[in-house]
């Protein structure tokens, strides 16, 4: 009894010590948990600030990205509309249809040749028929001559005839007035004959005249045609050369078009890349936000991916995505000319491959700008 | 009159297949989402070409190309070809299982986008 008497007041500060550190323990725990609340509410509030700033960020490289995008697409529509005025410009210098300067100009000359042809024919025509006029003068001038001549004779026969119609006397009277008529219609002829002996022979200087100035006509008709068709040459050189010229101009634009199309292909990609990063960056930012469990992961290869299927950084389809994500910054390795000539597997002989990367060979994933139609 | 579909959540991605497929001169119409992409496809009957992103919010495009299939889309003449980063040859034969006629990988060069679907136009 003494014992349990000397033992009583230990037993007490025994239970007292027991009961403090219970409470102790009690409010050790509750001060946790409301640290926890606030580091929680310290971190939701942060991620918070950060989801916005960074979705403003990211809002903000859209616009840009798309503002980007749209002066691409106007710098080629503008280079496309321009080689197309300069194709329209050149293209009257030589045409298909035969409607350019250069074909215009083979045009006329060969119409002025055409023309110095024929002012030839008619020039000889001329000398042709001045040289008959000549010929028909001549003949004139010849008959003119027997004319005079048979008029003379016939003076003189109407003089005999008077001679004998007065030796006649009376009887001869009839004579003597037939042989005045005669020798009068006689002189009348010669008259005539002198007047046209005398007109041919001013004919004769014109005739000679006209020969002369028909025959220089020709003489410089053919000066100026080989002069025409030496110039007509160098006209059709010109012509060649404008051709040529036309062909050049246009060739270099269709590639200076085709290597600005590339050239802002190559950009488009860059901005597809950026927007790609973009996307990923604000998936990243939903992590922060949301919680790694709230998140809906990104589509898996197994069939049926509905909905969340587990914490994001075990999710295999998130690293081949980064992958391409990140392979083609470096546009060298997104063109198709330096990709590896392989094909994915599990496809069949009948699918066609746009890119020419793509052929017959090992496996491998596609790969950044890789086209495949089933 | 014949339309393309583009079924994308990003905007940017939107504008660039837009303006690469702006030379084929066929009307173009967008969708945000698979579930948004779905409802137009099966309301407008003159959409006959798809060009549609995997990983999208409320349905993804695979699960998209799976429905045009069910209900009998593209039995009707939809063609419709998968612009992704998504590369993987398993996810590939799972859009080809849901009658998908083509994968292009992005970043996409507009000409070979272009040639893509002139091909399945024509």
């Amino acid at each position: 009894m003494l014992l349990s008497l000397l033992s009583w007041p230990w037993r007490m500060l025994r239970n007292v010590a027991t009961g403090g550190s219970a409470a102790k323990a009690k409010a050790a725990a509750e001060a946790r948990a409301a640290l926890e609340e606030e580091l929680r509410q310290e971190h939701d509030a942060l991620c918070a600030k950060v989801s916005g700033e960074v979705g403003e960020v990211l809002s903000e490289t859209e616009r840009a990205t798309l503002a980007v995008g749209d002066h691409l697409n106007r710098i080629v529509n503008d280079a496309r509309e321009f080689i197309g005025q300069v194709r329209e410009d050149v293209g009257s210098l030589d045409s298909d249809e035969g409607e350019g300067v250069s074909a215009q100009l083979e045009r006329q000359a060969h119409k002025v040749t055409e023309f110095l042809e024929e002012l030839r024919s008619v020039i000889c025509m001329q000398r042709e028929a001045a040289a008959r006029v000549q010929r028909v003068a001549d003949e004139v001038a010849t008959a003119t001559e027997s004319v005079s001549a048979i008029t003379c004779a016939a003076r003189v026969l109407c003089l005999n005839t008077m001679v004998e119609a007065a030796r006649l006397g009376d009887a001869g009277h009839p004579m003597i007035v037939i042989g005045d008529n005669m020798r009068g219609l006689s002189e009348q002829i010669a008259e005539t004959n002198v007047r046209i002996s005398e007109s041919i022979a001013e004919l004769r200087p014109t005739l000679l005249d006209v020969d002369k100035s028909t025959e220089s006509a020709a003489q410089r008709t053919t000066e100026f045609r080989a002069e025409f068709e030496r110039e007509a040459t160098e006209v059709g050189a010109v012509a060649d050369h404008l051709r040529t010229m036309a062909c050049s101009i246009l060739g270099a634009a269709d590639t200076k078009v085709a290597a600005i199309v590339d050239c802002s292909g190559n950009a488009i990609q860059g901005l597809q890349t950026q927007d790609i990063i973009s996307q990923r960056l604000r998936h990243a930012v939903k992590l922060l936000g949301a919680g790694v469990e709230n998140v809906p992961t990104r589509v898996s290869a197994a069939p049926d991916p509905v909905g969340p299927v587990g914490p994001v950084a075990s999710s295999a389809p998130v690293a081949p995505v980064a992958t391409s994500a990140v392979a083609p910054v470096n546009e060298s390795d997104a063109s198709p000319a330096n990709a590896d000539p392989s094909k994915p597997a599990n496809t069949s002989a009948s699918d066609v491959y746009l890119s020419n990367s793509l052929a017959s060979g090992e496996e491998r994933e596609l790969e950044a700008g890789d086209v495949m139609m089933f | 009159m014949s339309k393309i579909l583009v079924v994308d959540d990003s905007s940017t991605m939107r504008q660039q297949v837009r303006q690469a497929l702006a030379p084929s001169g066929i009307d173009i119409v967008e969708a945000t989402d698979g579930q948004d992409g779905l409802n137009k496809a099966e309301a407008d009957a003159a959409i006959d070409i798809v060009v549609l992103d995997v990983n999208m919010p409320r349905m993804n495009g695979i699960e998209m190309a799976e429905a045009l299939n069910k209900s009998g889309r593209m039995a009707k003449g939809l063609n419709v070809v998968m612009l992704t980063t998504e590369g993987h040859a398993d996810l590939i034969q799972r859009a080809k299982a849901a009658g998908a006629k083509g994968w292009i990988v992005k970043p996409f060069k507009p000409e070979m986008l272009l040639a893509a679907v002139n091909k399945m136009a024509n």
